[in-house]
């Protein structure tokens, strides 16, 4: 049977198929009725906050779901703007979107337009508010500067893919001094938006979104299942540490298969 | 309702599936067709995606300059260097001496201060983080400080101690760390892929 398989994915062929069926078996029971609890998010909860902020002062929410492509991050990101637009649009606030990548222009416009007709107010869609700005890391983080500065957002919402832009963004927004809501799954960047941010959404929290804002049953089910193979994880973890403390290298083999 | 809803997910399920059966399996032909079909028609979506954008920069930055009657000079500038760059490029090549000006003497130098920039920000932000306001800022601002010498030359001279602990906290604290919101991103991945591959993830393409 090996043969049949790539060398060294024996293993990670069947962990991914185990996964696959964890999460479709919770998201069936989400579906048919079972009761999933979300936590409260302080770094979504706050985008109330933000968006009512932005409608007492009379200026615009600023939106990016940062320099990543069609990554899993972005679609969380999207999900969140989906949120944040309709209650945009029932508030009467203006939304600017700034995108980096075009292939992420072009659902980001699709996502905006969706949650304007859901909100009954599809004619309060501007084309010229959902902005691509460059493919380019630094043309993009200086796009997104500009706009911040040049329309005095009264709120920031970073969710999305980031990259080493990520505290120039965060600057900037508290430069205009705008209430920052920032969220992103690359390690490396989640401290700059600890540091520079009101609210983080932190890490794998941003997967939340769709179960958090839309109380959706296949994304209650899903993070039920995430839930379940976390705690898989940390119990093969704790297992692997001890069977290595105890000279045993059989989970690692089996792993390298 | 099929070019809308359903054909988005019959793409998305053939090359989900198909990329991850090349990716495990020893197939040839499954490989050659995510290699050779998926990822060259991904690249060709993303260019067909790149002249949306295109068109989306010009349109927003004409209009600027319709509204402010043409003192709005970045959009000006903007317009002008987009259609140089466009002219130099297909006109002259990407090899050709005026676009490889523009790419080595204008785009890599702003590009190169903008990045410049991280270091002053760091500084701010740092500045603001280091206030023991709270328990956790405390901890914050005292971890920050210990690094901070252990990492120079005089910290290590001044204070012994901060170089092995500085070592101890980046090497277990810091990594134990990232590697759970890595460990739990990727679990989060593979949950997004799942659903957009079987099609649950419909407001991906903005359906309900």
């Amino acid at each position: 049977m090996a043969s049949v398989f790539v060398a060294n994915r024996v293993f990670d062929f069947f962990t991914l198929i185990t996964l696959c069926g964890i999460m479709g078996i919770t998201m069936y029971l989400a579906r048919r009725g079972m009761r999933v609890s979300v936590r409260p998010i302080p770094g979504f909860d706050a985008i109330d906050e933000a968006v009512g902020r932005a409608a007492e002062m009379g200026k615009p929410v600023h939106f990016t779901p940062g320099f990543g492509g069609l990554v899993a991050a972005t679609f969380a990101g999207l999900e969140a703007l989906g949120y944040v637009t309709r209650l945009c649009a029932a508030y009467d606030v203006r939304l600017i979107v700034t995108v980096s990548q075009a292939e992420t222009y072009a659902v980001t416009e699709q996502v905006m337009k969706q949650a304007y007709l859901e909100a009954g107010k599809p004619e309060a869609f501007r084309p010229e508010d959902c902005r691509f700005i460059s493919t380019d890391q630094w043309a993009y983080a200086s796009g997104v500067i500009g706009v911040l500065l040049r329309e005095r957002v009264a709120s920031n919402i970073m969710i999305g893919q980031f990259a080493a832009e990520s505290l120039i963004l965060a600057e900037a927004g508290n430069t205009v001094g705008a209430i920052q809501i920032a969220g992103t799954t690359n390690a490396y960047q989640i401290p700059f938006f600890v540091v520079a941010c009101d609210y983080v959404v932190l890490g794998d929290e941003m997967f939340a979104a769709g179960a958090h804002f839309a109380k959706n049953e296949v994304h209650l089910g899903s993070l039920r299942g995430e839930d379940i193979i976390k705690a898989i994880c940390i119990a093969t973890m704790v297992i692997g540490a001890l069977m290595v403390s105890g000279g045993s290298k059989s989970l690692i083999t089996l792993m390298s298969k | 309702m099929f070019l809308r809803k359903t054909l988005p997910v019959v793409i998305a399920f053939i090359s989900g599936v198909t990329v991850v059966i090349a990716y495990f399996f020893k197939i040839p032909f499954m490989q050659n067709f995510a290699q050779n079909f998926i990822l060259k028609w991904q690249s060709v979506i993303a260019i067909f995606a790149l002249g949306l954008g295109a068109v989306n920069i010009i349109r927003i930055h004409v209009k600027n300059v319709q509204r402010d009657q043409g003192r709005n000079v970045f959009s000006l500038a903007l317009l002008a260097t987009f259609i140089i760059t466009i002219l130099c490029g297909v006109f002259l090549g990407q090899n050709s001496k005026p676009y490889k000006f523009i790419f080595d003497y204008i785009n890599v130098p702003t590009g190169s201060a903008i990045y410049s920039l991280l270091a002053f920000y760091i500084g701010t932000a740092a500045y603001r983080a280091f206030r023991a306001k709270n328990a956790e800022a405390a901890i914050l601002l005292i971890t920050g400080c210990v690094v901070m010498l252990g990492r120079v030359p005089i910290g290590a001279k001044i204070l012994p101690f901060t170089v092995p602990l500085t070592s101890w906290i980046m090497s277990v604290l810091n990594v134990g760390g990232q590697r759970g919101v890595m460990v739990a991103g990727a679990i989060g991945f593979i949950a997004v892929s799942l659903r957009i591959i079987v099609g649950l993830e419909r407001r991906s393409y903005g359906a309900d």
